[in-house]
């Protein structure tokens, strides 16, 4: 566990040498690795959520692909496609992977993209596996898909279905910086132009080493029935909710709270954990009704109502 | 396993030995308590087991039923949530749970048992107890029960005295208080306790139910007059149809059937 423990510090440490900041970002994809799974980042322009996912691939020796939505984006430009290969005179047709076939792939601005090849992505998400043609080509492990979405500039832009973003585990919100880290952060990148190393701190195996360990952490039943309780709980204030989360929530967060136990160096899950992972993990798998807007409150303010009320 | 195991049977006997034994103080200090209040009243002291007896069962039941594991996250917050965990996974085995049973069996040799003890709590208990059965012992050697109802006379006179009050002779304070003045409204009228003519000396206490062997007497005999007194005898009562001439009785006849014939 310490040796875990010191590894996701070295992490940390690695990270923020090219990111300012963002520790509960980075954090958060990191769990989203360790739980095998894939996580949505919402926030504006310019607030590194491309450059953390970058510096973390490189960190940890996976390959990195980088697909930018737009809505001419066809499914055949993200999985590949069959293009005719000439060989002493012959010609075949060879199978030309996308930039899917990679370990991150991330997607900017998923909401960009149409439905079609939305939905392509996220089958590969789900399935971790393409097929083009009639010919499935299973996808390298491990993989996941990073997608981030803008809340500003909606307009043009295709907005996930609710059955399509309850497929990434978590979404990540991506905060301002403080002061002193914007401070730091101009101090870094307007002065000096040298891109920085950064070295490796795990491999393939190591990455799903720790997958394994993370579903095999501990968790007390008290705990485990709280984690049901919150998820439910979302479906029983319709004075604040319109739509709850599903089972799969419920699911999600036990799991993200094994992960963060792993990753804060602990054998056992705590309720600090669940608490901290309901938020990410039910931002997107809630609605909040009418009421709930007009006064202005946002999903994390009722994720916050419904924690409180769940003892 | 097996180690982790026993720890956690461990817990559980410790626990439960704390259990009973502050089950079986509370219950005998109740008991020594209701015993003196009772002995002074000179009532059924083996009354007093009645509520010790509940106190202890419900007191055993409710310290059983508690979640032990829990008492020991709070007094050692090391153990916070990792106890509870280890417990509900005792059947599961990998690296990471493993490493959790032995972290914990590494960190409860820190868990003293003195610390789930309330040491002053159980002495100053202990020192009560100690010192309520030698005033048991003192109550029983000094009669207090019997000084304290005859105190309680005394007090009750002296009251009277000052309120001035007739004492009358032979009559005690808690008698006169559970009687006073209203002897004859209660016990009725005394002419019933009358036979013939003679008042029949009979007097009923109110309070009191001990028996004085020492006025306790022989009952008096008595020789009864072998005539019954003049009010014994009735004198029956005349009939008219006694008094009817015979050479009338003839007409009387016919006039009651004329009557009962209309």
């Amino acid at each position: 566990m310490m040796k875990n423990k010191e590894m996701f510090d070295s992490l940390y440490k690695e990270v923020g040498k090219i990111v300012v900041g963002q520790k509960s970002v980075v954090e958060q994809i990191l769990i989203t690795i360790l739980c095998d799974a894939n996580a949505l980042l919402e926030g504006y322009p310019g607030l590194a959520k491309t450059l953390a996912i970058r510096t973390m691939a490189k960190l940890m020796d996976l390959k990195f692909s980088r697909i930018q939505n737009t809505p001419d984006l066809m499914p055949s430009d993200i999985t590949g496609t069959y293009i005719i290969e000439e060989t002493s005179g012959k010609r075949n047709f060879k199978f030309q992977p996308g930039p899917i076939f990679a370990n991150i792939v991330l997607a900017d601005e998923i909401n960009r993209a149409t439905p079609k090849t939305q939905s392509a992505m996220l089958e590969a998400m789900q399935e971790k596996q393409v097929t083009v043609g009639n010919k499935t080509f299973q996808l390298d492990r491990p993989f996941f898909v990073l997608a981030t979405q803008n809340p500003i500039e909606q307009e043009g832009t295709y907005p996930l279905p609710e059955a399509q973003a309850d497929r990434f585990l978590l979404k990540i919100r991506v905060g301002y910086p403080t002061y002193d880290e914007e401070v730091e952060i101009v101090d870094k990148y307007a002065f000096q132009s040298i891109e920085k190393k950064v070295k490796l701190i795990f491999n393939k195996n190591e990455i799903m080493h720790m997958q394994d360990l993370v579903r095999q952490v501990p968790i007390a039943n008290d705990l485990k029935k709280r984690v049901v309780s919150i998820v439910a709980e979302t479906r029983k204030n319709p004075n604040l909710i319109e739509y709850g989360a599903s089972p799969r929530a419920s699911i999600g967060l036990v799991l993200a709270s094994k992960a963060r136990a792993l990753v804060k160096g602990r054998n056992y899950v705590s309720k600090d954990d669940i608490d901290t992972m309901a938020y990410p993990i039910l931002r997107h798998r809630i609605i909040l009704n009418f009421e709930a807007e007009r006064k202005g409150m946002s999903t994390d303010d009722a994720i916050k109502e419904i924690i409180s009320k769940v003892r | 396993m097996k180690k982790f195991k026993k720890v956690l049977k461990e817990i559980n006997f410790t626990f439960n030995n704390i259990i009973l034994f502050n089950s079986f103080l509370n219950a005998f200090l109740i008991f020594l308590v209701i015993y003196i209040i009772l002995s002074l009243f000179n009532f059924y002291q083996t009354y007093s087991l009645v509520p010790a007896g509940l106190h202890f069962i419900i007191n055993l039941y409710k310290g059983v039923r508690e979640k032990h594991l829990i008492t020991v996250e709070k007094k050692y917050p090391l153990l916070n949530e990792r106890l509870r965990t280890a417990r509900d996974n005792i059947r599961m085995e990998n690296p990471v749970v493993d490493s959790l049973k032995s972290d914990i069996m590494r960190d409860m040799k820190r868990v003293e048992v003195s610390s789930f003890i309330n040491q002053k709590n159980i002495s100053y208990k202990t020192l009560l107890s100690i010192i309520l059965c030698f005033l048991i012992i003192f109550s029983a050697q000094f009669d207090i029960s019997h000084n304290i109802k005859n105190a309680a006379d005394n007090t009750l006179d002296f009251i009277y005295g000052l309120a001035g009050n007739n004492t009358n002779e032979g009559e005690s304070g808690l008698e006169r208080m559970a009687g006073s003045g209203a002897t004859e409204s209660i016990f009725g009228n005394a002419q019933i306790a009358q036979m013939g003519d003679e008042n029949i000396d009979m007097v009923i206490k109110q309070s009191g139910y001990e028996i004085n062997l020492d006025e306790v007497k022989e009952p008096e005999r008595r020789e009864f007059e072998e005539l019954f007194p003049d009010e014994v005898f009735v004198a029956t009562a005349d009939v008219y149809e006694e008094e009817i001439k015979e050479e009338q009785q003839e007409l009387v006849k016919a006039y009651f059937l004329k009557l009962a014939e209309s």
